[in-house]
């Protein structure tokens, strides 16, 4: 069992990520925006994020170097889940630190298969 | 009886007035939270299967299934415009098992009765539901209600139907969508859009219709151009030779669209026939060839673009310049030593950006 982020403005989508990795046994903790996504982030040292790209304030590629300039969270996995699906953006957001890149519209069960894998590379 | 007699009476008839409202508005607001309390109290379960059958393992799947088809009307209609919503969130079977659950419950049967209804926004939503529940084995029934409501008397619900049908992978649609998109300049984007979604069975009624609109009227017409900007949407290499072809003669703004087409599609025999529109007259033009020809990039393309960094127009000469940082190590070395005023900006600004 893992404590996993997850940053989504769009509720269904916030809802089915949590729901699958809840059924999983993860302990979820979601949030609905970049900022409250960082503070989650160091108030709760999650074992992973998964990160939406585009949020209302902070961006999910802001979110993602603000972690990575904490030195206590430098190291954590975080995915990104977001409907920019040109080459440049997947681009972009491996640039800006991401651990894995995920479209939308996508599936929660390969969504789960990356968690589960990436959880599996970091322990 | 005296004036403040009647100035007492009028104040309790509008106060009892007051009252009333007042009161009608609390039942009001009491009656709404009751139903959204009931309303909920109906969804959670329901959402709950839906949330299974959307993310479960195929065992989990199968009951929620099974719990899903037989829910009452009240609960369905508690859940049925968030599974709506949800449908164009997700991929594959996830995707694929929601909607078979909303066949079941005969959604598409009355959407295509929305479809004819006498209200436009009921229109709209039965379009959007038709469009949600398309896929490739789609009954014709609904694709033709679709489709009849392209020629309907408001823009909104013309538009509805231009998106929906992008959810109907078929030649037959795209052949009416262009159409429909031609004698309408402001569906364009729509046009693109759900052509993007046709994707493949596009490619050949939109060639078809570039070759067609060269043929038939001299210069091309709104048919041709929306095609060629198409086939470069749909990255339809095949459509390479037809592009080429109709660029030469064509009128500036089809031109443009192939010039635009060519450069998306990035194939490199296309560096000899974007080489051409380098000497065109017009800038706007020979700044589109530079810039497609950078999208296309590689050695090929550097002698040509080499020859417009000293274009009278500054705008065509940076496009030039740019295009060339993306050729690869033959097009910056030629940018390196070139002392055009371009060439030397793109070099520092190219630095300043890896600085940064």
């Amino acid at each position: 069992m893992a404590r996993i982020l997850v940053a989504d403005d769009d509720v269904d989508i916030r809802e089915l990520v949590e729901f699958k990795l809840s059924t999983l046994g993860h302990d979820v903790v979601a949030v609905s925006d970049g900022a409250a996504a960082i503070d989650a982030c160091q108030a709760s040292r999650p074992d992973l994020a998964v990160l939406d790209v585009m949020m209302p304030g902070v961006s999910g590629l802001d979110a993602i170097r603000a972690i990575r300039a904490d030195p206590a969270l430098a190291d954590l996995p975080v995915i990104l889940l977001t409907a920019r699906a040109q080459e440049s953006d997947v681009e972009t957001g491996f640039d800006s630190g991401a651990d894995d890149y995920i479209t939308k519209p996508f599936s929660p069960r390969e969504l789960a298969s990356r968690v589960q894998a990436l959880l599996t590379r970091v322990r | 009886m005296t004036l403040a007699h009647l100035g007492y009476g009028a104040a309790i008839v509008l106060l009892a007035a007051c009252l009333l409202v007042v009161l009608g508005l609390v039942a009001v607001r009491f009656g709404r939270d009751r139903a959204e309390l009931r309303r909920n109290a109906l969804r959670a379960p329901v959402w709950r299967e839906v949330m299974m059958l959307t993310t479960g393992e195929p065992d989990e799947v199968g009951d929620a299934y099974e719990r899903l088809i037989p829910v009452t009307a009240a609960e369905r209609a508690a859940i049925e415009d968030d599974a709506f919503a949800l449908v164009p969130k997700l991929r594959g079977t996830a995707r694929e098992r929601l909607r078979q659950v909303l066949r079941e419950w005969g959604v598409a049967d009355e959407a295509v009765r929305w479809t004819r209804s006498r209200s436009s926004v009921r229109r709209c939503r039965g379009l959007y539901r038709l469009g949600v529940l398309a896929s490739q084995q789609a009954d014709p029934t609904m694709r033709d209600a679709v489709l009849a409501r392209l020629d309907d008397r408001d823009f909104a619900v013309r538009r509805t139907a231009m998106l929906a049908l992008g959810s109907f992978p078929e030649a037959g649609v795209v052949e009416h969508l262009l159409n429909r998109a031609a004698r309408e300049p402001r569906l364009r984007v729509d046009f693109l859009s759900s052509v993007d979604r046709v994707g493949a069975p596009a490619v050949p009624v939109l060639r078809r219709g570039l070759t067609r609109s060269v043929a038939e009227t001299p210069g091309g017409d709104r048919r041709g151009f929306l095609a060629a900007e198409a086939l470069g949407l749909v990255g339809a290499v095949s459509a390479v030779p037809s592009l080429e072809s109709a660029m030469e003669e064509s009128s500036d703004e089809l031109r443009l669209a192939c010039i635009h087409a060519l450069g998306q599609l990035g194939a490199s025999s296309s560096v000899v026939a974007l080489s051409g529109p380098l000497g065109h007259h017009d800038p706007t033009v020979r700044r589109a060839a530079a810039a497609s020809l950078g999208l296309i990039g590689g050695s090929w393309a550097v002698p040509a673009l080499t020859t417009v960094l000293y274009d009278d127009n500054v705008e065509v000469a940076r496009a030039a310049a740019n295009a060339l940082r993306r050729c690869g190590p033959g097009g910056q070395d030629v940018l390196a030593s070139s002392p055009a005023p371009v060439a030397r900006e793109v070099v520092a600004l190219s630095a300043l950006g890896s600085m940064a």
